[in-house]
């Protein structure tokens, strides 16, 4: 999140304004992984996450003319995403119910791990863990799920949490204080600490 | 701070250490640095949040394609938007045209304009511009407007090619050529009574509503052809 992304991104966002659509691919290709991970941890369903994903990039992409500059674009963006998700929400009545069966996703999709190390034991070793600390946080509350993955997966700024979620500075210190305490305990308990 | 740990929260802010101020921040440290039990809890969250840090490898599976269609899908719904916004606009514009047409249609139909005649010389050596609603008296226009019957003759005497010199509440006074007078008289559905010569130069036309007379110091009967004649039509 560095002031010189921030910069090219008014840059993009000039192109796109001026015309040129394809500009936009850009900004897609930014932040589409914040987004999926904010969103898959709000819906538990890679296919469906992945649509959802994509709409939040065509409303963002709808309401660029609106958007006014007193925020950085990947903040404007997170609002919008955190309402869509919010709206996605109450349309749906529900989400979707999914097992977080320990012993595997019951989705499909697994943690999809980049890394290229030449250590086999390591990387199994890794996945798994990752596969658990996936579900220990998915089981978290809601509130402190979704600011451990902003402040803590994301690395958004308080102040930037504050102004995305519309809660105040001492709220998110302590929503961020007793999800972290909590995922603490929890991972303790199965041996990951 | 020396013998008591540290609280979760204070090592959470600890962690992300531009929250706290730097003496707090230092004192926290020095705590540390002596207490076994407190850095294992810091390293502990360490650890965590570095986990955490590995999960941004969570991505979607196939990057290219997920912008290419979603590149696709920003230009489909912008051409289909494109599209209901020039329907709207052309239904619109059809819209108000018709509403135009109408209430052009309907100002036209009650407008006196449509039964008045041509340009004339009133009496009075005014110019009475029948086309013109200001040459017009007030009171006149308020009668063309309200009087069906002053319409209904005007209507008449202007599709014969009358030249209207005087309107007023209870008559018209015009001139024409003698044969157009004759068509009037038709058109007007009257009926001759009698014009007898004794009456000398008047000829006096019964109708039902409206009475029609040629007025002038002329003797009427001797005009012919396209000789132009007086005329007056009293409203009953």
């Amino acid at each position: 999140m560095a002031g010189m992304t921030d910069n090219s991104d008014l840059e993009i966002v000039d192109r796109v304004l001026a015309g040129d659509v394809d500009s936009f691919s850009e900004i897609i290709s930014r932040y589409h992984g914040k987004i999926f991970r904010y969103v898959y941890s709000k819906i538990h369903n890679y296919d469906e996450a992945v649509d959802v994903t994509q709409e939040i990039f065509v409303m963002v992409f709808e309401s660029l003319p609106s958007f006014r500059r007193e925020s950085k674009l990947y903040t404007w963006m997170f609002s919008i995403m955190v309402n869509y998700c919010k709206n996605y929400r109450k349309r749906r009545g529900r989400y979707r119910l999914v097992s977080l069966d320990r012993s595997g996703s019951a989705e499909g999709y697994e943690v999809h791990i980049k890394d290229e190390r030449q250590d086999p034991e390591k990387d199994v070793l890794e996945m798994e863990s990752l596969r658990m600390l996936k579900e220990e946080l998915f089981q978290l509350p809601e509130d402190y799920r979704e600011i451990l993955i902003l402040r803590d997966l994301e690395g958004l700024a308080y102040n930037e949490i504050s102004k995305i979620l519309g809660i105040n500075l001492s709220n998110v210190k302590v929503r961020i204080h007793r999800g972290r305490e909590m995922l603490k305990k929890r991972l303790a308990e199965r041996g990951l600490l | 701070m020396k013998n008591k740990h540290i609280s979760f929260s204070k090592i959470s802010d600890l962690y992300d250490d531009n929250i706290i101020s730097r003496t707090e921040r230092e004192s926290l440290r020095d705590h540390l640095s002596l207490c076994e039990e407190c850095r294992r809890e810091y390293a502990n969250l360490d650890r965590m949040l570095k986990m955490l840090h590995g999960m941004d490898s969570l991505g979607i599976m196939d990057e290219p394609a997920f912008i290419a269609n979603t590149i696709a899908v920003i230009k489909q719904r912008r051409a289909a938007k494109k599209r209901r916004s020039v329907m709207r606009y052309s239904s619109l514009s059809a819209i108000a045209a018709t509403i135009i047409v109408a209430v052009a249609v309907i100002v036209y139909i009650h407008s006196p304009r449509l039964q008045r005649g041509r340009v004339a010389e009133g009496p009075e050596g005014r110019r009475v511009d029948s086309r013109d609603a200001s040459t017009v008296s007030m009171n006149n226009y308020e009668v063309l407007r309200t009087n069906f019957d002053i319409g209904k003759v005007l209507f008449i005497l202007d599709k014969n090619n009358t030249v209207i010199s005087d309107i007023s509440d209870s008559y018209v006074v015009g001139e024409t050529g003698m044969s157009n007078y004759r068509r009037l008289k038709r058109e007007l559905n009257m009926k001759m009574h009698g014009t007898p010569l004794g009456k000398a130069h008047r000829n006096v036309l019964e109708t039902r509503k409206f009475n029609l007379e040629l007025i002038g110091d002329d003797w009427p009967y001797l005009a012919e052809g396209d000789q132009t004649v007086k005329f007056r039509v009293n409203i009953k």
